[in-house]
């Protein structure tokens, strides 16, 4: 497939912020990146390409700031990148489904509160200097991050983290496919562990 | 970018809520939207209106919407929020039309002191008129009170953003800076400090004239004249206000009543770095990782890279983006380094005093370099330096419990036991020196044979006899040819001898088998062989207390030499009780000048292994005095050998010297070590040849001093020619060779390289381990060092072993109350912390405590640490009552250092009063609990948590009627805030629940109780909260008489409570403890004795600290 040429003046605009140029390149590769993804098909019932894209241009939005090279080929590099941790992580929380980890289901149901194991699975944020206090003071700060999110990273960690239900349901409801939810939560870890560090 | 208020530290770039408005937010999907291959449009609409939506949800307070008319302005969009307020774009229409940026204190934070401190910015702003500071134009309040300023709406965007985007040069960025410094002096000649200035409060725009610079925001300035300070700029004691990046260290040690305008010399200063090299002083990613409290500790005593090293330092990708175009990482090091490394460094002193008075200061020294004069900043003094090092190694040193001063070397024996080389080229010169040992006893034998000449001529007879032994050992052919080597040394010759006296050679001659015996353990010793040695000398000494009874020099100095190598083994305490002995002979004997300082200098070293720093000091310069003093006499070769006399002195006095200094760096006394070691050097160079192995020792010192003023890479070469020169001299291993070893790696370590330092610090062990096969304080010391960088790697695995056969080691081997153990013990400690294993991590904290305080001399601050991480790791282990008493003894400590009223007073009463609270002791805490809730000031500790801890101390104190009026007016508040079945809501009615179970009202809990199992209920997975909660509602139907329903709920709590207990810390645990209490009440309700007897003991066998609980707890 041949390459639309992006315009460089048109990334560095993007890069400092001008939505609309962002969004121009972001039309610009989607056919090159539609094309480059394969789901195996026996997920293809689970994962909807369109779910992908629309999480990696999230990201593109949320993170265009941090394109150190703004060039061309660097651009198209960062948005493949993109695509390709969200299709990886869909189908890693996919197959966890598919075959339940006997220790993670433990971890869940024993370690306490849904934000208490959410706090666990996001490493955990400084401690306070008093410790014995610090379990409630993370919840707050977590509840706060979590308001913070893009809508649909919010919804998927308040379902699926919060309120401990499962991705196949919040699928349903919100919409999408479980693979894509899977991945909204894992993206939506990745931003909640930079909002709390 | 407009004029943009950026958020703060917590949130990354990214997050930045400052992007230009776009249409109303939308949902980025609705249930049911899903359709098959949206068009590439439909997708990157729908990801940009919910980024767009996710920052106004954030960046727009609920109180103001778009539209909004605040008196005469309109507000436009969003632009940025800061701690304080929100900043819209609004438009003005009378009585001139134009943009302007309004700030509304945003909802949540109108607190009093928030408004307070926003009314003194109007005013503040009001008297500044600069081009480069954006102007206040209006204030007010809106409808709802909350008050608003306008201010002039600043098109530009944040300074390195500017300087990056236009690539700007070296010069011109310094220019820039200029201007920016001068608008900064202008506000503080109005009195006004900004306090938080940093590259998103500075903004550029390209005007006529160039790029013009417009500071912003002086939302948290702090008037220092003297009609504002009355009222305004206050700031609530203890709160850190400003971005720790930017942040001054004394904004750093949070007292925030004595920021001066200094505080935004160092802001500036921080500006200043970043432009140079594109990188910040203080890296905020590394120190999140390490934690709040680090990174505060970090920019109060760690002294950031000079701005030419941090050039060095960056990769080729970072240089890409950090520095200014045009210019590659090496020519723009060079530029840096010299003048501006040190206006910068100057500008971003620790101590204030140090700084820049003001930024036209600042302004001034840049000037000067852009013009090419000499600048005002110069490097720091040395003494300076060395102070700051040790300072700051002390507290890492505690942090990480490893070895203190790890840099200094040991003390040096002196006299005739000095080290030797072993070179062919030295053979010559031992053998001549062994011959004037043996000289000197000739020598003696005369002086004594006026008393007694029959002992004379045995002497000369043995003196000779011994000299005849040495020279044909060392030099006779047949002894080389004998190992078929022409490369003999003097060990191996050493052994041979040795060998021989072992066959009986010297049966007949028990005096003179006595002197060699002495002789050959000496060699040994002295090449790192004191295992074997020691015997010897012991074997030696015996011979000659018995061939001479009474006191004898050579007796004197065979002590002497004793006691000297038994410190050398690691046994000071032994060593002092030889050299004191040897002392006592001497005065006896009246003998004065070398001999006896000889004996004092071991005495003194001996005293000092054990702490006794100031007694050994001062030990040490009676044996300078006498070394000075000159007034011993002379030898019969000295006669003959005058040179050689003064040159034997001067080395005795060299070292002397050099073992002072070292002294005096353990007790921080660094000026003065600094020039005795460099006067000791001289003198030692002055009389010595190039391979005095002492030379090695002395240079090492010598490093140590520049490791103390950051001149690492100097210390390296100094350390390598060291070791050089060690690895030419000693074959194999060594213990100065190792030590030297050590220190290399040491320094690695501390530059954050693990892996360089590994190797080395491995190489050293195996060398200890070979010198010292049955174990020594230097093997245990190497261990520790391998262990610390296995730390650094994260491999916490590896720690234990290695510091369990340290600590073995130390046990078995030090003598007494010992730093080294005591630091060991911690170390391990932390490890056990690490992997979870907390109750041995308690047991080693309390035998390290105990052993810290009675170690003598030891630093306070030293003293504090341990007894915080003591009682720290006892509540983690969940011996409450023991932490309770530590951190008592904290509080106790910290009121009489004069802390009163500081954070870190207020955070032990909070730890005193959770400990005694979960100790079954809440009356006690009591007292302490208004104290603690003084930290409801500290951004660190949100009001839920400390309401929480309030309301649970009073409920078990039984406060009935204040903890009764809290529950009332809290359950209110929270059904009319809270959504019903929210998280917050669940976590309040916990609260509240228990404090109603606490005061006996359980009619009162179980509603609140089922409310909160009904949430949990709907829950997919049972969770500990929930089983907390059973627990609960079981106790309270235990109490309310609902015996049947009670029992089925608290069985099925424990049940999942065991389940998962392990996974707990013990603190964590106490819900499972008081689920088994309530067991035992429900089996008493139902008489059942049996069933009671049996909850009791499962509940005493159980929980960790039961048997501390008085019997009135229980």
């Amino acid at each position: 497939m041949t390459e639309d040429p992006l315009d460089p003046e048109t990334i560095v605009r993007a890069a400092d912020g001008d939505d609309a140029a962002l969004g121009s390149l972001l039309r610009a590769v989607e056919p090159q990146l539609r094309a480059s993804i394969t789901v195996q098909p026996l997920w293809r019932r689970d994962l909807d390409v369109d779910d992908v894209l629309q999480v990696a241009y999230l990201e593109a939005f949320l993170r265009i700031g941090s394109l150190r090279e703004r060039t061309p080929a660097a651009f198209r590099a960062w948005m493949r990148r993109l695509v390709d941790s969200n299709i990886k992580d869909a189908i890693r929380g996919l197959e966890r489904d598919k075959r339940p980890d006997a220790r993670r289901r433990v971890t869940q149901g024993g370690q306490g509160s849904s934000a208490r194991t959410l706090i666990g699975q996001l490493g955990g944020p400084g401690s306070s200097a008093s410790t014995a206090l610090s379990d409630r003071e993370q919840i707050e700060r977590l509840l706060a991050a979590v308001a913070r999110l893009p809508a649909s990273y919010r919804q998927a960690v308040e379902q699926v983290d919060l309120a401990e239900r499962a991705v196949a349901d919040v699928a349903a409801e919100m919409g999408r496919t479980p693979g894509a939810v899977h991945l909204l939560v894992r993206r939506a870890h990745d931003r909640l562990r930079e909002l709390l560090a | 970018m407009t004029h943009a208020d950026h958020p703060g530290p917590d949130l990354p770039d990214s997050a930045d809520a400052t992007r230009p408005g776009s249409p109303d937010p939308v949902p980025a999907h609705s249930a049911g939207e899903r359709t098959h291959e949206r068009s590439a449009d439909d997708l990157v609409a729908a990801a940009r209106r919910e980024v767009a939506a996710s920052e106004r949800s954030s960046a727009a307070p609920a109180g103001e919407s778009a539209g909004d008319v605040i008196d005469r302005y309109t507000l436009l969009e969003p632009i940025g929020e800061g701690g304080m307020g929100t900043v819209w774009r609004a438009s003005q229409t009378e009585p001139v039309k134009r943009e302007v940026a309004l700030k509304v204190i945003k909802l949540g934070m109108d607190t009093r002191e928030v408004v307070v401190r926003f009314e003194a910015e109007r005013q503040a702003l009001a008297l500044m008129d600069h081009p480069g500071i954006a102007k206040v134009i209006d204030g007010g309040a809106t409808r709802n009170g909350r008050p608003y300023f306008v201010m002039e709406l600043v098109q530009g965007s944040p300074i390195t953003d500017f300087c990056r985007e236009h690539q700007l040069g070296l010069r011109e960025r310094l220019e820039l800076f200029g201007k920016v410094c001068e608008a900064v002096q202008h506000a503080h000649h109005k009195g006004v400090i900004h306090r938080d200035l940093k590259p998103s409060n500075v903004l550029v725009a390209m005007g006529d004239s160039g790029p013009q610079p417009k500071v912003i925001d002086f939302g948290i300035a702090k008037a220092t004249s003297a009609e504002l300070t009355n009222q305004t700029m206050f700031t609530q004691a203890g709160q850190i206000i400003g971005t720790p990046e930017y942040m001054a260290p004394e904004q750093a040690g949070m007292d925030g009543s004595d920021i001066d305008t200094r505080a935004d010399v160092y802001s500036l200063g921080v500006l200043m770095y970043e432009l140079l090299t594109g990188t910040k002083p203080f890296d905020m990613r590394v120190a999140l990782q390490v934690g709040y409290d680090e990174l505060m500790r970090q920019i109060r005593e760690v002294p950031p890279a000079k701005p030419s090293t941090r050039v060095s330092g960056l990769s080729v990708e970072e240089a890409t983006t950090a520095i200014p175009r045009r210019v590659n990482v090496e020519t723009l090091s060079r530029r840096l380094r010299g003048d501006l490394d040190w206006v910068v460094m100057k500008a971003i002193e620790k101590d204030r005093a140090r700084r820049y008075d003001t930024p036209t200061g600042l302004a001034d020294d840049v000037a000067r370099f852009l013009a090419r004069e000499p600048v005002e900043a110069a490097p720091p003094s040395a003494t300076y330096r060395l102070r700051k090092f040790v300072q700051r190694r002390k507290k890492s040193v505690a942090a990480v419990g490893v070895i203190a001063l790890l840099f200094v070397g040991g003390a040096v024996g002196t006299g005739y036991g000095l080290v030797r080389a072993l070179d062919e080229k030295r053979r010559a010169d031992i053998l001549a020196e062994e011959a004037r040992d043996a000289a000197d006893a000739e020598s003696i034998a005369r002086r004594e044979a006026q008393q007694n000449e029959e002992r004379a001529v045995a002497e000369a007879r043995r003196a000779k006899v011994i000299k005849d032994f040495v020279v044909e050992t060392l030099g006779s052919g047949s002894a080389m040819s004998e190992r078929g080597s022409q490369d003999k040394t003097v060990l191996e010759a050493m052994e041979d001898a040795l060998a021989d006296i072992e066959t009986g050679r010297f049966s007949e001659d028990p005096y003179s088998e006595a002197e060699l015996l002495a002789i050959i353990a000496r060699v040994f010793s002295d090449n790192g062989r004191r295992v074997e040695a020691e015997p010897l000398l012991v074997r030696a000494l015996g011979m000659q207390r018995e061939l001479f009874p009474g006191d004898s020099e050579a007796t004197a100095t065979m002590l002497s030499n004793m006691g000297n190598m038994l410190r050398e083994l690691g046994r000071p305490a032994e060593a002092e009780s030889f050299a004191r002995e040897s002392i006592s002979m001497q005065r006896r004997g009246d003998a004065r000048g070398r001999a006896r300082a000889m004996s004092l200098n071991h005495l003194a070293a001996a005293r000092g292994d054990q702490g006794f720093r100031e007694e050994a000091a001062t030990i040490y310069r009676e044996a300078l005095d006498q070394l000075e003093a000159d007034d011993d006499l002379p030898s019969e070769e000295d006669a003959h050998d005058p040179g050689g006399r003064e040159r034997r002195r001067s080395i005795e006095i060299a070292v002397t010297r050099h073992n002072l200094a070292i002294e005096l760096m353990g007790l921080e006394r660094f000026e003065e070590a600094e020039a005795l070691v460099a006067r000791a050097l001289e003198e030692l160079r002055r009389v010595s040849d190039d391979d005095d192995p002492r030379t090695a020792l002395f240079l090492d010192t010598y490093a140590s001093t520049l490791i103390a003023r950051s001149a690492f890479d100097e210390a390296i070469e100094h350390y390598t020619a060291s070791l050089e020169m060690r690895r030419r001299l000693y074959e194999g291993s060594h213990p100065e060779t190792a030590l030297c070893i050590t220190n290399i790696a040491n320094l690695h370590a501390m530059r954050g390289r693990p892996n360089d330092a590994m190797g080395l610090h491995v190489e050293a062990l195996a060398m200890y381990r070979e010198i010292y096969p049955d174990g020594h304080p230097d093997v245990a010391r190497g261990l520790q060092f391998v262990a610390s960088n296995h730390a650094a790697r994260g491999e916490n695995d590896e720690v234990g072993p290695l510091m369990e056969e340290a600590v073995a080691m130390y046990r078995e081997l030090l003598e007494g109350p010992d730093l080294r153990l005591a630091h060991a013990l911690a170390f391990l400690a932390s490890q056990r912390e690490v992997t979870r294993r907390f109750t041995e991590g308690h047991e080693l904290r309390a035998e390290a405590l105990a052993i810290y305080e009675r170690l003598p001399d030891l630093d306070a601050e030293v003293l504090r640490d341990a007894l915080e991480k003591a009682a720290r790791s006892a509540w983690m282990a969940g011996r409450s009552n023991y932490a309770a008493e530590r951190y008592l003894d904290l509080h106790e400590d910290l009121a009489q250092s004069g802390a009163g009223g500081s954070t870190a007073l207020q955070e032990a009463a909070l730890n005193v009063a959770v400990n005694l609270r979960d100790a079954g002791r809440a009356r006690e805490a009591l007292a302490y609990l208004d104290e603690a809730l003084a930290l409801r000031a500290d951004p660190r500790f949100p009001d839920a948590v400390l309401d929480a801890l309030e309301l649970d101390v009073l409920s078990r104190a039984g406060v009935q009627d204040r903890a009764a009026a809290i529950v009332e007016a809290r359950l209110e508040s929270a059904r009319a805030t809270h959504r019903e079945g929210s998280l917050r809501m669940v976590g309040e009615l916990e609260d509240l629940a228990t404090a109603l179970l606490n005061l006996g009202d359980a009619r009162a809990a179980e509603p609140l109780l089922r409310e909160v199992a009904a949430f949990y209920a709907k829950r997919r997975q049972p969770s500990w909260a929930a089983h907390v909660n059973a627990a609960r509602l079981g106790a309270a139907l235990t109490d309310l008489g609902q015996l049947d329903e009670a029992e089925e709920l608290l069985t099925a709590a424990r049940s999942g409570l065991a389940d998962s207990i392990a996974s707990k810390v013990p603190p964590q645990r106490l819900p499972y403890y008081e689920c088994l209490e309530a067991l035992a009440r429900l089996a008493d309700a139902r008489g059942d004795d049996a069933g009671f007897e049996e909850w009791r003991e499962l509940l005493a066998t159980t929980r960790p600290y039961f048997d501390e609980l008085r019997p009135t707890d229980r």
